[in-house]
């Protein structure tokens, strides 16, 4: 009787666990989570609240994203030497890995661009290779032009079913052609109308880097800054390996709030506001990695108890895998009300909360940027360290991995940027980590 | 004193003779080059045409109907990447789109604020009389219903292009001026400089109309290196827009030419006047012909680029089609007309640098007979075409060294004699023997031979020069004297031997290559 009762009770407690393993295990987390920093706000005013929209589509088994990938390379006079051999090099080993049915092309330019390799599949891997093979060192740097034709040499197999990218190296200042921050800004953003992200690599201490963060930014491409050329090697590899971890593509996010709800602002990306409506694109999610849209809502005055509808979120994207299939969802935004503030503040969602600390800290950090290139450095580390707290304080508060690692670059960020010989380094280095953090790129 | 005078006046006069005739030669090279820079301005005006031509239909096609709401417009401006702001406004002046009031977004109202002026000012409207070519007024034979219009803010030159509808509503739609630039930096022509044989000639480039370059071509030329600029503006609307091109003068090889007269000019005062005389009257005719050559040698690397396009693709695709693909027969003959292209080529641009004197074979260890066969593999479509045949022949089966490039090429001008002159006698006879000191490799036909008169003078360039440029080159004249050249080069010959019938020549390798000084 006892050890039936046992058996029993096991079993109970086996089908519980099995009941709670189940949707984690066979029905994916869902892809998109919509959430409110504060789901009870606090009555009699208006009132500024974050609504969080997390989207993360993890892959289906071992599959892996066809690509389509233009490798773009400066031959300008200033990458001669181990910067071009080591670019080759990288350039090479990460083509080595990609598979028979991805495609790539090879682009060179200097005063002028040339198609060292037409779009064609790795299948022709001798083909492909012998074309990295043959790059040779010019003179100036037409970087518009370059990315222009890196990009037109996608269209030629443009697929919605593969991940269309331009990855970038460059070492110089572009100097032919448009060059300015703005122009290859509003480039990268035509780029990703048309499903094509430009990821890029800056070599060196020479190259733009408000020019580089901002084709990368509008095109939801990486950025990184690679000091030494031997990590080349390591950088070509992460960003193919990124490309073709890329679970879904053509991410549609609309909000529409309710009467009376304002939109203020989108923290960390492009976003569309019209009145009452909020469009916001992104070009693609990766395997186990969370990206979002962060959205500052000015809520209505209520009355306590009350429960409101503050937005409508509606979605769609296009799920990766052998069968590729586009998929759409809608969500009720709703909020209650109480004059407890302390019921307030409970109830606060914290995973939003972090989300909103960290894009806060990351504004401010260019705004520390802002402040140093306008010569006001003291001004600039009070800003970073007064950064550094905040972030601290809140990664205490939310217990977060993410605040303290926030709240730490920040603390090396106001170290270094006193420091007049290290600006270059500096300045690059702390573009690129906002980038990051504004995009939640892999770090 | 009459002796210093017998020397001085005539190299006086032939002194001055020459130079004036060298720069008859410059000014003409130099307007051959000019009316081909200018042609080619004008087709890349003609392609930026076509090309804002196909953008307006395209425009006409999503913008087909003026009956929609602001997510609709909104949507187009998200997803279509040439398009920056729409505007819409119905036929009694109300503005359709951007919704007024709060609705409107921040770049929307910008917008509004940067074409207030031409809305105000409105579209044509009317009979046509001066529909240019951009406008595709076959939709409407009376009345302008669409067009471009070009207009200045910022930074420059922007294009709205705007449409009426049949209920008299005006679409007009921004273009975002980065992707038009981008957009016409892929329309432009875009062939690499050849560096390694050092030919540059060109320096084109598109300037938008603060003078700032947008795209270019060809190295950019230094002080005073350029001599003849062609300038050409864009039609319109771009018309603010400027191509210029740039002719290389150290491309001519005007100042070798000069050093060249000079030292024969010095020649000509120790041999005397009338030495002289006769080596330029028949040095002239061949120079001439060089010349022609020059110029050719640049168009020449200008099809190179988009016949190794060809031909790679082609080849990729022969790789993936099955052995026994009905499209596998066209296939082919694409793959052999590339060869021969690029063997036409390969023959001008071996001629040029042989005529730079740089020209040098670099002999490797290898198999003659394996090159021989490949050579023919390549003529195999067009030679089976013509109802020919191949009799193979082939005993040099020890490696020797030599150059394969230069084998491949000297085979293939033989044999391509072969199939344009003797395809009259159904067999080519390609045999291949070796011996303690050399390799001897015969071409031999059945066709009508070569007259005894004419033996030596085919290895000697231009002899079928006429007046017709292609004829001059992708005659015999400089195959034979290329083949020659290179069989020399590794220290061989290249003869023409007795045969019973038809031609047939011999190429004889050294086992040991002795690269001749020239």
């Amino acid at each position: 009787m006892i050890k039936r009762s046992r058996i029993t009770m096991i079993g109970i407690i086996v089908a519980i666990i099995a009941a709670a393993c189940a949707p984690s295990a066979d029905a994916s987390r869902e892809a998109v989570n919509v959430a409110l920093s504060q789901p009870v706000i606090l009555a009699g005013s208006t009132q500024t609240v974050y609504l969080k929209i997390g989207l993360q589509v993890d892959g289906e088994g071992d599959y892996r994203a066809p690509v389509n990938l233009a490798v773009v390379i400066d031959r300008s006079g200033s990458m001669q030497g181990e910067k071009l051999a080591r670019a080759k090099e990288a350039a090479k080993a990460a083509i080595n890995r990609l598979h028979p049915d991805d495609i790539v092309s090879v682009v060179a330019y200097d005063d002028t661009v040339r198609v060292l390799l037409p779009a064609t599949k790795v299948a022709d891997r001798a083909a492909v290779l012998g074309a990295i093979d043959g790059l040779q060192i010019g003179g100036n740097t037409a970087l518009f032009a370059g990315v222009s034709v890196g990009a037109s040499e996608l269209r030629k197999f443009f697929d919605r079913e593969r991940v269309n990218r331009v990855v970038l190296l460059s070492d110089g200042l572009a100097n032919v052609g448009p060059a300015t921050p703005a122009e290859l800004g509003a480039l990268g953003a035509s780029l990703k109308k048309e499903g094509i992200s430009v990821s890029t690599i800056g070599l060196g201490l020479g190259y733009n880097e408000d020019l580089m963060v901002r084709l990368a930014g509008h095109s939801d491409g990486n950025h990184a800054f690679v000091e030494h050329p031997r990590d080349l090697a390591r950088i070509f590899d992460l960003e193919f390996g990124d490309a073709v971890s890329v679970t879904a593509q053509d991410i549609l996010v609309r909000i529409e709030c309710a009467e009376g709800t304002r939109p203020v602002r989108v923290l960390g990306r492009e976003a569309e506001i019209a009145g009452r409506s909020v469009t916001v694109s992104v070009n693609q999610l990766y395997d186990a990695r969370e990206q979002y849209i962060l959205l500052e809502l000015e809520a209505p005055a209520g009355m306590s108890g009350q429960t409101r509808r503050l937005a409508g979120v509606s979605w769609s994207f296009l799920r990766m895998g052998s069968s590729p299939v586009t998929e759409r969802g809608t969500s009720r935004v709703e909020a209650r009300y109480s004059a407890d503030d302390k019921l307030v503040g409970a109830n606060e969602d914290s995973t939003v909360m972090v989300a909103v600390v960290e894009q806060i800290a990351t504004e401010r950090n260019r705004l520390a940027l802002d402040l140093r290139d306008q010569g006001r450095i003291d001004e600039a580390q009070a800003l970073l360290l007064k950064n550094c707290n905040y972030a601290n304080n809140n990664a205490v508060k939310y217990q977060s991995q993410i605040l303290t690692d926030v709240a730490l670059e920040n603390e090396i960020d106001a170290q270094q940027i006193v420091k007049e010989e290290e600006w270059t380094v500096q300045r690059k280095a702390m573009t690129e980590k906002q980038l990051k953090r504004s995009k939640q790129q892999k770090r | 004193m009459l002796l210093v005078l017998l020397v001085v006046l005539p190299t006086g006069l032939l002194a001055w003779l020459a130079i004036r005739g060298v720069r008859d030669e410059r000014v003409r090279v130099a307007g051959q080059l000019y009316a081909a820079a200018e042609s080619r301005l004008t087709d890349v005006d003609a392609r930026i045409e076509r090309w804002l031509e196909e953008k307006s239909g395209r425009l006409m096609d999503l913008t087909a109907s003026s009956n929609r709401d602001a997510v609709f417009w909104r949507d187009l401006v998200r997803t279509t990447p040439e398009i920056s702001q729409i505007v819409v406004r119905a036929a009694d002046g109300r503005l359709v789109h951007p919704p007024l009031g709060d609705a409107i977004s921040d770049a929307e109202s910008q917008f509004l604020v940067r074409i207030r002026r031409i809305l105000e000012r409105g579209f044509p409207s009317g009979p046509v009389e001066t529909a240019s070519p951009y406008d595709r007024s076959q939709r409407s034979q009376s009345a302008i219903d669409h067009g471009w219009v070009p207009w200045y803010w910022d930074e420059g030159l922007h294009l709205l292009f705007w449409r009426r509808d049949p209920a008299g509503s005006i679409i007009a739609v921004e273009l975002d001026r980065t992707r038009l630039m981008s957009d016409l930096v892929v329309a432009l022509p875009m062939e690499g400089d050849d560096s390694r044989s050092g030919v540059n000639l060109w320096h084109m480039a598109l300037e938008d109309s603060q003078g700032r370059v947008l795209s270019q071509t060809g190295s950019p030329m230094a002080d005073g290196e350029a001599m003849e600029t062609v300038e050409r503006r864009l039609s319109p609307p771009l018309g603010a827009w400027v191509l210029r091109a740039e002719v290389r003068s150290s491309s001519l090889g005007a100042l070798g030419i000069y050093l060249r007269v000079a030292g024969l000019i010095l020649v000509a005062a120790v041999l005397g006047g009338l030495a002289f005389v006769f080596h330029r009257e028949s040095s002239r005719e061949l120079r001439e012909a060089s010349e022609r050559v020059g110029f050719v040698n640049q168009v020449s690397h200008e099809l190179r680029t988009p016949l190794t396009n060809i031909r790679l693709y082609a080849e990729l695709l022969e790789r993936r089609l099955g052995e026994d693909d009905e499209n596998r027969s066209y296939l082919d003959i694409i793959v052999a007309e590339c060869s021969r292209l690029s063997r036409l080529i390969g023959n001008v641009l071996t001629f040029a640098r042989r005529n730079r004197g740089s020209l040098a074979v670099h002999p490797v260890e290898g198999s003659v007979d394996e090159t021989l066969r490949s050579v023919t593999a390549q003529f195999g479509p067009s030679l089976e075409a013509k109802g020919m045949e191949i009799a193979f022949d082939l005993a040099a089966t020890q490696p020797v060294p030599f150059d394969p490039d230069a084998l491949e090429q000297i085979v293939g001008n033989l044999l391509s004699n072969v199939e344009k002159y003797a395809a009259a006698g159904k067999v080519a006879e390609i045999s291949s023997r070796q011996n303690d000191r050399s390799t001897l490799i015969r071409v031999a036909d059945h066709g009508p031979g070569i007259p005894e008169d004419r033996e030596e003078s085919v290895f000697e360039p231009f002899v079928r020069l006429s007046d017709s440029l292609t004829e001059g080159v992708s005659g015999t004249g400089i195959g034979l004297s290329i083949a020659r050249e290179l069989a020399r080069l590794h220290g061989g010959e290249l003869r023409l031997v007795k045969a019973d019938r038809g031609a047939c020549f011999e190429l004889e390798l050294p086992k040991k290559p002795a690269r001749r000084p020239r």
